[in-house]
């Protein structure tokens, strides 16, 4: 009922004026509510029509790469994070600079690690719509049984913890390191937390320095020494059950544990990443871009500024939980009186992403590679560190 | 000084991935017989590399020899990146029983003894020295670098089909391991083996004196022993060099040759010295060097002379001679001729099996190079008359003059292919306009081309003819096929030159060869074309039944003056829509070309398409995917793209822009015959081609095939269709020319008219019609559900616990439209399963019973991709959880008898026993198909089961009846589905649903 009376607002107010139409592309929750913005939208611009075409995410990529073949592009997308170099280096996104310098969006009202993700090539290619960032999910009865009446602080309080979390019993570990996406994305905080880096100013590859081995190092070791899981499980029984009672994850996470696990409520709490020399953490999330195929792109512009008001990213945060883009947002007593969400805003102010360049999943794929080598001992931290400079250089040619 | 040693070590720690001893065999320490008795001695007789091998004297009584020992440390991290495992064998040439087979097995010995896996070596034995080569399993690469192994190595001697222990000794030296890349191919260039060949050595009036020695042998079963006079300052040896020597001299830098010093010499040779000379008509000196760094002992030693420059750059029809010279010195450094015999074995160079780049860049000719340079300086239009000129070439030399008949490819013994010569038709009036040839030399070639086929001269059936017949009698070769799209092909180039020559013999003959062939006798029952016929079988199961380079073959059977079909057989091909554009699903370039060489489909529109637009996106596709991938490939770049069918390094391949169906080969033609689609990146594309590797890409005829960079492969020939793209798609962009003569033809205008072509102009490829008519067939009923009931189940391939269950059905009807695949023939075959789902607190269980009345199996045990293309079935899971999509994919019978499972194209691909090792299954036969059984884990679907869980759902059943199909070969013929969608398999949207229930 609710869908025709919409359609036949958006009827109304196609007769009504002489319309324009604002087409955008988006995907998973959000494209399934993005229209509840865009009415707002177009309440506030007479004469615009906004048209929302959803994709999976299992078909975005093919979805926008024959988009860019057939040049049928929407005015406007939801872009992943990671995908901002792969397709950007396709030369297909407008360079937003000239609109940034007529506008109350700038960057010093971003998170630094989300706004390194619109960067390439010193130009702006996109503004971040929302972010997520990893925290540490853990079980605070589990570790309280541990003597830990808080969540570990630092990379020695983490593998001590762990320690005494696989003692429990058989088939008792700590943490699941259990990766799903893209593996370079998980494992680069603890490369990033022991001072490492992939590329120095230069662009030369220092995955062979100390710090990066250590990470390789201090990740595998929770494997090795039988303190992680190694291959499948579900994390939610696990999580449930105490079996793992740590593991790192983003925002989406807290309304599915609850969801999934209603029988741990308030035994669960969430922490920032443990400190080695940092505590940094992995930032992704979405951007919008603007196609320069696009014949409306003032009218995309002004619908990015729109999403970028705090009172909307606030609104926006309120339909679908995703975490707000704007810092000010984060002030707000919707965020800031939220423990968890407060935990969430802490790890934004120390998180980066990977490079933004268009043969990050590549490379990510080889440090999976190397890593897991690690892993089931096929190699050293030292030696797979030097394979894996091999294949990063080979990579980038 | 530490500084130095450090560097030392950093340097070796990155010669790390290079070849490796693994047992030099100098020392029989450490080895073990492994209980078989055998016995083991340090040997200066016969030995490969180093001093000493190891001569392994069996006990004669154990059914196999063996050799093991342990490796562990620093050389597994070399194993880790080897491929193959290479040990010399040496079999005397009196031995009665010897090893014919060769086995190696490895055991993880890090803490208790556990099998790891075993290979036979290929290698054949020969007696003397062999070189046996094991390919390393994954198994046996996946290893732990810190843990330790033992490796054994088993002898084994067959007689009348039976094992029987060896009694005869043999020997064994150098196990070294290396990567695919390292291996090198040895190329012995003298032998020293039969007297007849060392007949031939002289010793160049140094008074030496040569022999056939058995005694020491480093290759082969002989060597050669030079007793020196004693008197001669230098003794020599002069070896002539000639015929196929001289080109294995050419393959490589560096020339070895073992030598033996005997323990009781007196005069150590120190000098070694290689010269040659020219003999090849008055003598003449070439060059000559000293061997590299000598320091030889006594026994068993390799030398080597490095060889460059004039004495590397020989004339292969050129005659040589080699000179060996050796010398010793006195205390005071003074020469000294040498006094006792000695002996020399094997004098070879190597070549490696791959060379790079690099390499391949330097041998080239500076001509080419020359050449290359002066095309990158010309302009755009020069350029493309450059290349066009050459590339016609092919067409007016590769053909047989008397008949017109055009070779396949430009390879001597290539036989002709009739849709080359339907380029070449079309290629000569583009030659006359041009001005290559004149107008009469192109008549005459056309006309006695045109003859030849009209005259009965070319093998055939109903005015079509075979794919690929002889150059010179125009019979059928390689029991090819009488094809309907070749055909085409020809009869479009016919009837070019038809228009072209108008009001001459040429359009007379053009005529009467379109109005020859029957187009209703290749049509199939379902209204599209076979795609051909052959006398043995009757027509081919495939058919034009889905959108590609078929299309072309369709206007000329609608517009056929004699034998037409029906314009409606037009709708009848399946046109799967790849989100704007019509596609064809293996993406290769050419099938979006061919069409749009003669027809003209600028601004022109039928129901579905601008089938010029449409190329255009595809192209563009395919140039984006190439780019999308340039970092896993390093081919591919934004100036080097375009996949297609072409050659590639592991032969002719269908390539194409889609996920498994390219391997880092491009086809320069892909890219230059799409400069009417995509000027500006096919532009880019000739000249990224020709400033990278361009001296290696331009030969005779210009663009060679194809070239791999990543496997530094480079065709070395040229191909006729590949060419007719080339030239006249080149000449389409230029003047329109092709495009222009060829509409001109009344049959052409009349068959557009039938299909229903309107003039349009036009930015999209799909017409919204048939945009709106696709999503229809897409989203056709799928909302099915199936109920999975609260039972455990075992595993076992039968159906006993099931009983009770209600089953689910996909049957006959449920065909899934695809490209290849055919619906089932109700009439003749049997194609269904009854499926059943159940569960419990850990597993989703499922049962197929497939019905089929025959059962192909022809998948090998570790074949473990790609199920589909057999008899198979598959459950598609969706949890909607972020452990996201689960696809398994059950072959139920490999070719040893055993299920085999895999997931497929989901979160987490790979054999089961590595990316789902809980996952159960069994499989069992019945009278009628076969069963499949399988338990899959919650915990893989990221969900906790509960009565009232959703999943999202699907199961498919692939089947082939092919008898006769080969180990490994893609026989599917039919796909059903419970939801039966275009591309269901990537869909999970459209799938059906499973409600688990208490």
């Amino acid at each position: 009922m609710r869908k025709i009376l919409i359609a036949i607002l958006i009827l109304a107010t196609v007769f009504a004026f002489a319309t324009r139409v604002l087409q955008i592309w988006a995907m998973g929750e959000e494209a399934k509510n993005l229209h509840i913005m865009a009415e707002k939208f177009m309440k506030e611009n007479p004469g615009v029509k906004v048209e929302i075409q959803a994709i999976p995410w299992s078909a975005a990529y093919d979805k926008i790469l024959t988009g860019i073949a057939g040049m049928q592009l929407p005015d406007l997308v939801q872009m992943g994070t990671t995908w901002m170099a792969p397709f950007g280096a396709m030369g297909v996104f407008e360079e937003l600079s000239p609109y940034l310098e007529k506008s109350f969006i700038n960057k010093d009202m971003f998170f630094k690690g989300s706004w390194q993700t619109v960067m390439m090539n010193g130009g702006v290619y996109g503004i971040p719509w929302y972010v997520d960032v990893r925290v540490m999910f853990y079980r605070t009865d589990v570790l309280g049984g541990v003597g830990y009446d808080h969540a570990p602080q630092t990379w020695e309080e983490l593998y001590d913890a762990a320690k005494k979390l696989a003692q429990r019993g058989k088939d008792m570990y700590a943490l699941s390191l259990l990766y799903t996406g893209v593996f370079g994305n998980e494992f680069m905080p603890f490369v990033w937390q022991a001072g490492g880096r992939l590329f120095d100013e230069n662009g030369k590859v220092r995955v062979t320095d100390p710090e990066f081995v250590e990470a390789i190092r201090y990740y595998a070791r929770f494997f090795w020494e039988k303190l992680a899981p190694i291959g499948g499980g579900n994390l939610f029984q696990d999580f449930a059950t105490g079996k793992v009672p740590i593991f790192f994850s983003g925002p989406w996470m807290v309304s599915m544990i609850k969801q999934q696990t209603p029988q741990i409520e308030g035994k669960w709490s969430v922490a920032l990443m443990p400190k080695n020399k940092t505590r940094t953490s992995f930032v992704g999330g979405c951007n919008w871009v603007i196609f320069n195929t696009s014949k409306n792109k003032d009218l995309a512009w002004k619908f990015i500024e729109f999403m970028t008001k705090p009172e909307n990213q606030l609104e926006w945060y309120k339909i679908v939980s995703s975490l707000p883009a704007v810092k000010e947002v984060w002030n707000y007593t919707e965020l800031a009186s939220d423990p968890i969400m407060r935990v969430f805003g802490e790890q934004l102010k120390d998180a980066k992403s990977p490079p933004n360049i268009p043969e990050w999943e590549e490379i990510a794929n080889t440090i999976s590679r190397r890593v897991e080598e690690v892993i089931y001992k096929k190699r050293t931290p030292e030696r797979a560190a030097e394979a894996l400079k091999k294949d990063i250089e080979k990579i980038r040619r | 000084m530490n500084k130095l040693v450090f560097l030392l070590i950093v340097s070796i720690a990155f010669m790390g991935f290079s070849l490796t001893v693994l047992n030099n065999m100098e020392t029989p320490a450490g080895l073990s017989d492994d209980n078989t008795g055998a016995k083991f001695e340090k040997n200066d007789l016969f030995v490969y590399t180093g001093k000493y091998s190891i001569k392994v004297i069996p006990s004669g009584k154990s059914d196999e020899t063996k050799i093991a020992f342990q490796i562990s440390g620093k050389v597994l991290e070399n194993w880790i990146e080897s491929d193959l495992l290479k040990i010399a064998v040496f079999i005397p040439e009196d031995a009665e029983t010897y090893p014919v087979k060769y086995f190696l097995g490895m055991a993880d010995v890090t803490e208790e003894w556990s099998w790891v896996d075993g290979v036979f070596s290929e290698t054949e034995s020969k007696r003397g020295w062999n070189e046996v080569a094991f390919k390393l399993s994954e198994k046996m690469k996946n290893i732990s670098t810190t843990g330790k192994y033992m490796l054994y190595f088993a002898f084994i001697y067959f007689q009348d089909g039976k094992k029987k222990p060896i009694k005869d000794p043999f020997y064994v030296d150098s196990f070294t391991i290396l990567s695919f890349e390292e291996e090198k191919e040895k190329l012995v260039i003298f032998p020293m083996e039969t007297n007849e060949e060392i007949g031939k050595y002289t010793n160049d009036n140094t008074g030496a004196v040569f022999e056939l020695s058995d005694k020491y042998v480093a290759q082969g079963l002989r060597s050669m022993k030079i007793t020196p006079s004693g008197e001669a300052v230098e003794t020599k040896v002069a070896l002539p060099l000639e015929g196929k020597n001289v080109e294995k001299w050419m393959e490589g830098n560096l020339i070895t040759m073992s030598v033996y010093l005997p323990e009781s010499m007196q005069v150590i040779p120190t000098m070694y010295f290689l010269g040659m000379a020219d003999v090849t008509s008055e003598w003449k000196w070439v060059g000559g060097v000293f061997a590299k760094k000598v320091e030889v002992t006594k026994g068993w030693n390799k030398i080597q002379f490095e060889i460059a420059g004039a004495m590397k750059d020989l004339n292969p029809d050129g005659k040589y001679m080699v000179y060996l010279a050796f010398a010793g010195f006195d205390e005071k450094n003074k020469k000294i001729p040498l006094v006792d015999p000695f002996y020399i074995d094997g004098i070879y160079t190597e070549k490696s099996k791959i060379m790079t780049v690099e390499e391949q860049m330097a041998m080239v000719s500076p001509e080419i190079k020359k050449e290359v340079q002066k095309m990158l300086q010309m302009s755009d239009d020069e350029l493309l008359e450059y290349i066009q000129k050459k590339t016609f070439d092919y067409f007016w030399n590769e053909a047989n003059p008397e008949n017109g008949l055009v070779r396949d490819r430009s390879k001597e013994d290539a036989p002709c292919s009739i849709a080359a010569v339907g380029f070449a038709l079309t290629a000569i009036p583009v030659g006359i306009e041009r001005g290559w040839i004149t107008y009469e030399e192109g008549y005459e070639r056309v006309l006695k081309t045109l003859k030849t086929f009209v005259e009965g001269k070319v093998e055939g059936k109903n005015g079509f003819f075979y794919h690929f017949v002889d150059m010179k009698t125009g019979s059928r070769v390689w029991n090819c096929e009488v094809s309907s799209i070749d055909t085409a092909l020809l009869v479009a180039g016919a009837l070019f030159a038809g228009e072209y020559f108008k009001g001459t013999e040429v359009e007379r003959l053009a005529d009467q060869l379109y109005r020859n062939v029957n187009w209703q006798w290749m049509l199939a029952e379902d209204g599209t074309l076979y795609m051909g016929w052959k006398p043995e079988g009757g027509f081919l199961n495939a058919k034009w039944d889905s959108f590609n380079e078929g299309i072309i073959a369709y206007v000329l059977a609608i517009g056929s003056p004699t034998h037409p079909i029906p314009a409606k057989s037009w709708d009848k091909i399946f046109r799967p829509i790849h989100e704007n554009y019509i596609s064809c699903p293996t993406e290769s370039l050419f099938v979006y070309q061919y069409p749009n060489i003669w027809i003209d489909f600028r601004d022109k529109e039928d129901k579905y398409a601008n089938y010029f637009n449409n190329a255009r996106i595809a192209t563009r596709y395919n140039y984006l995917f190439c780019v999308m991938n340039r970092f896993k490939y390093r081919t591919y770049d934004f100036d080097i793209w375009g996949l297609s069918a072409s050659d590639g390094p592991a032969g002719y391949k269908h390539y194409g822009a889609s996920e498994g169906n390219h391997d880092g080969t491009i086809a320069p033609y892909a890219s230059i015959s799409s400069i009417v689609f995509t000027p500006d990146l096919s532009m880019k594309a000739m000249r990224g081609m020709l400033e990278k590797y361009g001296a290696l890409l331009w030969r005779k005829y210009g663009f060679v095939s194809a070239f791999n960079i990543d496997a530094s492969w480079f065709s070395k020939e040229h191909t006729g269709i590949d060419q007719g793209d080339i030239l006249l798609m080149i000449e389409n962009y230029r003047s329109g020319f092709v495009w222009k003569t060829f509409m001109k033809s009344k049959y052409i205008q009349e068959a557009l008219k039938k299909i229903g072509f309107v003039e349009k102009k036009s930015e999209y490829a799909v017409t919204p019609w048939y945009l709106k008519e696709y999503e229809k067939i897409l989203t056709a009923p799928s909302e099915k559900i199936a109920v999975a009931v609260k039972k455990t189940i075992t595993v076992d391939g039968k159906l006993n616990d099931w009983e009770g269950v209600p089953h689910n059905v996909v049957d006959e009807d449920m065909n899934v439209p695809a490209a290849g695949l055919k619906k089932v023939n109700k009439r003749k075959q049997i194609l269904h399963s009854y499926f059943y789902a159940a569960w419990d607190e850990n597993y989703l269980y499922f049962a197929a019973r497939v019905f089929d009345e025959y059962v192909v199996v022809n998948i090998a045990p570790d074949d473990l991709g790609a199920f589909y293309r057999t008899d198979s079935i598959e459950f598609y899971i969706d949890p909607h959880t972020k452990a996201g999509i689960f696809k398994l994919a059950v072959l139920p019978f490999d070719t040893e008898g055993h299920v085999q499972t895999v997931r497929h194209e989901d979160a987490k691909p790979g054999p089961i026993s590595k990316v789902a090792p809980e996952v159960k299954v069994a499989s069992s036969r019945t009278e009628n198909g076969y069963i499949v059984e399988v338990a899959i884990p919650f915990k893989y679907l990221g969900v906790v089961p509960k009565d009232g869980l959703k999943l999202g759902f699907c199961h498919t059943v692939h089947n082939s009846n092919r008898r006769d199909a080969k180990i490994g070969e893609y026989v599917r013929e039919n796909m059903l589905s419970w939801i039966p969608l275009p591309e269901i398999w990537a869909r999970p949207e459209k799938w059906g649903t499973l409600e688990l229930k208490e």
